[in-house]
């Protein structure tokens, strides 16, 4: 009896760790599947990350070795740099205006192609084409030539007699015309919203048409609490995309008139590339990366008060 | 089967992974190999063969001329190869800087005259070439110009590729139209009553574009004190009131029409990316001698004169500098190799035949005469450097060419343009702002 016990055991023993060591090489085999993505994230993402945090306290110019200098670049960045204060108020100001305004616009195009039409599938297409486009230095080439003095917008309003308009080489102007670029690129928020709306149950609105609601109420009342996950959505990942803003204003401006499109990421590019202070720029990213994620906390922290999802919320 | 299967895929995602990573190990290994590669050792012999990276930027005619000069070069040194890297301007620092922290960076490259301090005179990553004498023909060059301009503490940096000077570059046709003569003597008085006057008969026009701190601020400041902008003690050139007075007279310009208002101009860097210069509604612009013949293509009739000098100026504040001076980098495997390249193209007259001057007049006195005699170097670009030459002004030293400083002074020069800063808050601001930078120099 004690001999088939032990023989069971063993066995036992022998199967758990046949199951074992299978579990451990299908995990293997899962590793290295992902193993291209995880590398690329270890070594250029997250390495970066450690390291940039690292050099905001040195004093580095690639071409010597870091020199720990403790606080100094932050105490300069926040005591001596009017720079800093400068570019925040422009970013500030451009996340104001871009966000709202591609969201906006985004959200009347989804509207407006979620017609049961024939061939809205092709419309849906080009007005998405601007998003592919969106962000390079071939579009932000374009919206100069567009913009400047003797370009096509002051060309067309001098058919009907009005400018020329400074569009960027007004300091007042020109943060408005850049961000006018991301509110055409509005593809991708679209396509989400687009997305959101052929969620909503069409029993509600035939319910809100039963009960005599206009159009205008039933989008207030029905549409807009239904989409407000996807707003939410979009709005943090505009957020974020508008904080880190670089290209428009790098090739349209170069950061001018007079500072007036210097967003902050220009001014880390300017401290790392130009006058390569890369422990100073390192310092100007972590002070963007905390304010990006507070942001960010206070926009999901405060999303319970207007964000509308059908199972209340558990689903999240 | 299964079995088999499942490792099959493995093996499949584990060889695309390793050519990832063997990918980026080839890289690693082409960058080691930018210092110089080849069967050759340190100690080049003759018969070694020796790969060398050359870099440089430029325009299309001038990669075209330099690929030319390469291949004459490997045809009469079937030892040597060199492997040429070449671009636009933009960038091309970031990625020095990149490639010299890196230890890839190609054995030759040119230096722009700001980059010079930074990477030459502090962070010492180029060879001095009078260690390598031996190697380069430097009879060739004018030694007074030599020293005058690549040698920093006793260290000859790198070969000027070129002479270059700033000359007031001008439109014929304009100043013919608007009763100008050509040969008046430009200096700030001139040119505020002209323009203004220019201005008065057509208000679409002007006679100056943009202005910047290198093109009028430092050689202005110059004439005024006799200083440099910055002095090699780190302290500043001149007085607060020198500078309120300099910005009075260039917030001047914009107000009496002389200067075409900043925010028409401001998206030009340059005075030929300028449209209403490329139309002929602004007359004058200074400018370097290598850029002339990009300006000539959109104003075929533009002709040169001397940089405005102010009749009291202590000194002409002419800005002569060697165009791109050609430095070998301190991590090559060949410097001998390397110092020999660089001298034939820079001192051989067929080189030069070839190169003409795709970086401005040629650095080696024959070989720039022999060019203008055979009519093969625009003759406008050899009249510029012949006329900057007459009255140079004295070599900016490395902190003047700092290039936080620089960007600091073109902004402070934007505030004025736009009316955002009087000329005396602005004098007041910068300098404080100058010195506190200068204070993070020390």
């Amino acid at each position: 009896m004690s001999k088939q016990a032990a023989t069971a055991t063993t066995m036992t023993t022998k199967l758990m760790s046949s199951s074992r060591s299978r579990k451990r090489s299908r995990q293997y085999v899962g590793l290295l599947y992902i193993s291209p993505w995880l590398i690329g994230f270890l070594v250029l993402t997250l390495f970066p990350f450690i390291m940039s945090f690292y050099y905001s306290f040195t004093d580095y110019s690639m071409i010597k070795a870091p020199a720990f200098v403790g606080l100094a670049n932050y105490i300069d960045i926040f005591t001596k740099n009017p720079d800093f204060a400068n570019s925040l108020k422009v970013t500030f100001l451009y996340v104001l205006m871009a966000v709202p305004g591609k969201l906006l616009f985004a959200l009347l195009m989804a509207l407006a192609l979620n017609i049961g039409i024939r061939g809205i599938g092709v419309f849906r297409t080009i007005y998405y084409i601007p998003s592919i486009l969106g962000g390079s230095i071939a579009v932000s080439v374009l919206w100069r030539f567009l913009f400047t003095r003797e370009g096509l917008v002051n060309t067309l309003l001098g058919y009907v007699s009005l400018g020329p308009v400074d569009w960027l080489g007004s300091p007042k102007l020109a943060l408005f015309t850049i961000s006018l670029l991301p509110i055409w690129e509005f593809g991708s928020s679209m396509v989400l919203f687009l997305a959101g709306l052929k969620q909503v149950p069409k029993e509600l609105y035939e319910a809100a048409r039963v009960d005599g609601a206009s159009r205008v109420r039933t989008f207030f009342r029905v549409t807009l609490p239904l989409l407000s996950p996807v707003i939410l959505f979009n709005l943090i990942m505009q957020m974020i995309n508008a904080f880190q803003q670089f290209t428009a204003a790098f090739v349209i401006t170069g950061g001018g008139p007079v500072k007036s499109t210097n967003l902050y990421g220009l001014l880390m590019y300017e401290n790392a590339f130009h006058y390569f202070k890369m422990g100073y720029a390192s310092a100007l990213s972590w002070i963007l990366f905390i304010i990006i994620m507070a942001f960010t906390f206070v926009l999901f922290r405060t999303s319970d008060r207007w964000t509308h999802y059908e199972d209340g919320g558990d689903g999240r | 089967m299964r079995q088999i299967t499942k490792w099959g895929k493995a093996l499949g995602i584990g060889v695309l992974a390793g050519s990832v990573l063997a990918g980026c190990a080839a890289n690693e290994d082409g960058g080691n190999a930018a210092n110089g590669s080849g069967n050759g050792t340190a100690s080049d012999g003759e018969t070694k063969n020796v790969t060398l990276r050359f870099s440089w930027w430029g325009s299309e005619a001038r990669h075209k001329a330099v690929l030319e000069a390469i291949d004459l070069y490997m045809e009469q040194n079937p030892n040597v190869t060199i492997e040429p890297e070449y671009g636009g301007f933009d960038g091309y620092y970031q990625k020095l800087v990149t490639q010299l922290s890196g230890h890839t960076a190609p054995d030759l490259t040119p230096l722009s005259a700001d980059w010079i301090d930074d990477i030459a005179v502090k962070g010492n990553l180029v060879l001095d070439l009078y260690t390598l004498k031996d190697q380069i023909n430097l009879e060739a060059f004018d030694q007074s110009f030599l020293e005058k301009y690549v040698v920093y503490d006793g260290k000859m940096i790198g070969l000027p590729m070129g002479v270059n000077g700033m000359v007031t570059a001008y439109n014929k046709d304009f100043l013919q139209k608007y009763g100008i003569p050509e040969d008046t003597q430009w200096d700030w008085n001139t040119i505020h009553d002209i323009g203004q006057q220019v201005h008065q008969q057509d208000s679409s026009v002007y006679l100056l574009g943009t202005l910047d701190f290198r093109t009028f601020l430092q050689p202005y400041m110059s004439q005024k004190t006799g200083n440099q902008w910055i002095n090699d003690d780190k302290t500043i050139g001149f007085t607060e009131a020198d500078l309120t007075e300099a910005f009075a007279y260039y917030k001047s310009l914009f107000d009496d029409g002389v200067m075409q208002p900043a925010a028409e101009s401001s998206l030009y860097s340059e005075p030929a990316k300028n449209v209403l210069f490329q139309k002929g509604g602004i007359g004058l612009a200074f400018s370097l001698a290598s850029a002339l013949p990009q300006m000539k293509t959109y104003v075929p009739s533009l002709d040169v004169a001397s940089y405005p000098i102010a009749a009291d100026a202590k000194t002409s504040g002419v800005l002569v500098v060697p165009a791109n001076p050609l430095a070998i980098n301190k991590d090559t495997k060949y410097p001998e190799e390397a110092a020999k390249f660089a001298s034939w193209l820079l001192t051989a007259p067929e080189s030069a035949a070839i190169l003409r001057d795709n970086f401005s007049v040629p650095p080696a006195a024959a070989n720039a005469q022999s060019l203008a005699d055979q009519n093969l170097i625009d003759p406008t670009v050899a009249k510029a450097v012949q006329t900057a030459l007459q009255d140079p002004g004295d070599p900016i030293n490395g902190v003047s060419n700092n290039q936080e400083i620089a960007k600091l002074v073109n902004d402070y020069m934007q505030q004025v343009a736009f009316g955002q800063s009087a000329p005396d808050k602005a004098a007041k601001e910068l300098i404080e702002r100058m010195k506190d930078k200068l204070a993070s120099l020390q």
